[in-house]
């Protein structure tokens, strides 16, 4: 009998425009609280005492956590994505590469608003990793609410982050690498982290991702900044 | 398309896609004062004081703008209303926040960063702190109004905001769901969720000293025990409540609508009475023994609350107030839209796209 081979989707046929507006109400379909969320429809083997521990907010095309899933293969991940179009290409591509390999099965994404349903995901110090890659810059200042890095935001990213977990921002814009730099040292619950040569992910940032490539493609530069979740320095 | 026809098919799709819902934005407020001693009434843009015996008089007139300060736009109402035992803090609907001894005089004001939802005075330091339209919170110091501190922010508008009576947390709703507990002044440090509502959250209050009680856009009452952030209780109602008041010494809730009040028990939520109000009710605040006071369209209203139920007294109202003032303006309080037709093309383009090419491949396979 002939191996019938199997169909990875094409790019070409899940293009979308590159912005979405956060703020919006786009009829997600999102638990009402973690413990209400099934994601065994996401990983065919996750057990009810497991915990999915890496999250990439904006995962784009898939790159990293199609990466990652083989370099953490004991550990649950995610990627969450906005867009409806480039969401459907990364479930299209696990199930082409878990009937491959039945490796990728935990690893999935979701089609959410990382801004507003993050707690409704995951509990308190779920997380181990978050990452953060090639976030949009909304270069204008109208526009700037719609930033995934603000003082806002940074304690729901402090909430679903365990004491101790790491997150991994990398820009190819000077600017916005300054802004989430700036950001994330002057919130009293993040430091600068430099991680060891052991840390798998921190080596994986830029090579992997469709945005990363593209980057390397045109010759252009991408700062990475890794910071870690620390204890309240207020909290008796 | 022409004419008549299309337009009632396009207003009935977009009725249809928003459903609308109205909570009504007083331009009229109750207040009770912190100390036990009575209240206060905002009337447009006058203040008065009811105290427990005695008659109502006038405090203040707000919402004027200094000379010089900019930055504030809109219909000057008094939107909301804190007491302590220094003075009296107003915010206006033009985003003017303005501070008052007892005896009506302006100490301060400052021009709040967007519209304010909430208004309360911490217990434990002191400061004003002020809920925003744009979802954040931010916290000035008394009486000076100065040295505006950012505290938190959500993704949407915050609806409903406290501080805890012992000063440690501060709780914020949003529209979006959900109840955010954060430390406080440490906000930056969420202690927890409370996740449950599956509609806008606009009424949050505390109950006992580790539990809250909150109501949202839908129609339901839950309970929540702050220690271990769960639900303790839940009771689905039949309609939208616009006002929550907690009556904590007397272990009773208050719900209002626009034409009755409702009491339930806050132990297990059971219903105990149901009253018509007359007239059209604006806000009610209470005192923690068991008294409230509510503000109609055109009365003031003061109840005693017990078991039995309530027993209602008219306030007679002192000169110069004018009623016309007291318009409820709509306030549309969008519930999520019913679906979003846009990507429902999208896989149907794809599932076609998909039975095109098994069918291009199966012929060729015949054809070899």
């Amino acid at each position: 009998m002939m191996a019938v081979a199997v169909k990875h989707p094409k790019k070409r046929h899940y293009r979308q425009r590159a912005h979405s507006n956060p703020l919006s109400d786009h009829s997600f379909e999102y638990p009402v609280s973690p413990d209400t969320m099934d994601w065994s429809v996401i990983y065919p083997n996750f057990k009810p005492e497991d915990r999915v521990r890496f999250c990439d907010v904006g995962c784009g095309y898939g790159g990293l956590v199609v990466t990652l899933s083989t370099l953490y293969p004991d550990k649950f991940m995610v990627g969450f994505e906005i867009r409806v179009k480039v969401s459907d290409y990364v479930n299209d591509r696990f199930k082409a590469l878990r009937l491959e390999n039945p490796v990728y099965g935990n690893a999935g994404v979701i089609r959410t608003n990382a801004m507003k349903y993050l707690p409704n995901f995951f509990r308190k110090g779920q997380l181990e990793k978050l990452f953060i890659l090639y976030p949009d810059p909304h270069f204008k200042r109208c526009k700037h609410k719609w930033r995934i890095v603000s003082e806002g935001l940074l304690a729901e990213y402090a909430y679903v982050l365990a004491e101790g977990g790491l997150v991994y921002t990398v820009s190819d814009v000077k600017e916005v690498h300054d802004w989430m730099v700036k950001h994330f040292t002057e919130f009293p619950l993040f430091e600068r982290y430099t991680p060891g040569p052991e840390d798998k992910a921190a080596q994986a940032l830029i090579g992997t991702t469709e945005e990363g490539k593209k980057v390397i493609r045109n010759n252009g530069e991408s700062w990475t900044a890794i910071f870690r979740r620390v204890t309240d320095p207020q909290q008796q | 398309r022409s004419g008549k026809n299309a337009e009632n098919v396009e207003y009935q799709t977009f009725k249809n896609y928003f459903k609308r819902i109205y909570l009504r934005l007083a331009m009229a407020l109750v207040h009770a004062i912190h100390d036990g001693s009575g209240y206060l009434i905002a009337i447009g843009r006058e203040l008065y004081k009811l105290p427990s015996s005695g008659a109502m008089e006038k405090v203040a007139s707000c919402g004027e703008v200094p000379p010089g300060v900019s930055d504030c736009e809109g219909e000057a109402f008094i939107s909301g209303i804190a007491t302590c035992k220094e003075g009296i803090v107003t915010c206006s609907n033009n985003k003017l926040l303005e501070s008052w001894t007892w005896q009506g005089t302006r100490t301060a004001n400052a021009v709040a960063v967007k519209r304010p939802t909430a208004l309360r005075i911490s217990p434990s330091d002191g400061r004003v702190v002020v809920s925003d339209k744009a979802g954040d919170a931010y916290s000035f110091s008394l009486p000076s109004l100065d040295d505006r501190r950012y505290l938190l922010g959500h993704v949407s508008v915050i609806m409903d905001c406290i501080l805890t009576r012992d000063g440690r947390y501060i709780v914020t709703a949003d529209r979006d769901e959900k109840v955010r507990v954060s430390h406080y002044p440490n906000c930056y440090n969420v202690h927890s969720y409370l996740l449950g509502h599956t509609e806008f959250v606009h009424r949050v209050v505390q109950t006992g000293n580790t539990t809250l009680a909150t109501i949202g856009g839908d129609e339901r009452l839950m309970l929540w025990d702050l220690q271990s952030s769960t639900v303790t209780a839940t009771i689905q109602l039949d309609q939208l409540f616009s006002t929550l008041t907690a009556l904590p010494s007397t272990h009773f809730l208050l719900l209002s609508s626009p034409t009755t009040l409702s009491l339930l028990s806050a132990k297990d939520l059971s219903h105990l009475h149901t009253v018509p109000v007359e007239g059209t009710v604006v806000s009610v605040a209470s005192r923690e023994d068991g008294e409230i006071v509510v503000l109609t369209k055109e009365s003031i209203l003061r109840y005693s609350v017990s078991p039995d139920g309530l027993t209602c007294t008219p306030v007679e109202v002192c000169e110069g107030v004018v009623w016309g003032d007291v318009r409820v303006s709509s306030q549309p309080e969008r519930k999520k839209p019913a679906g979003n037709k846009g990507f429902e093309a999208y896989y149907e383009r794809k599932r076609k796209r998909i039975e095109d090419e098994t069918a291009k491949a199966e012929a060729k396979v015949c054809v070899s």
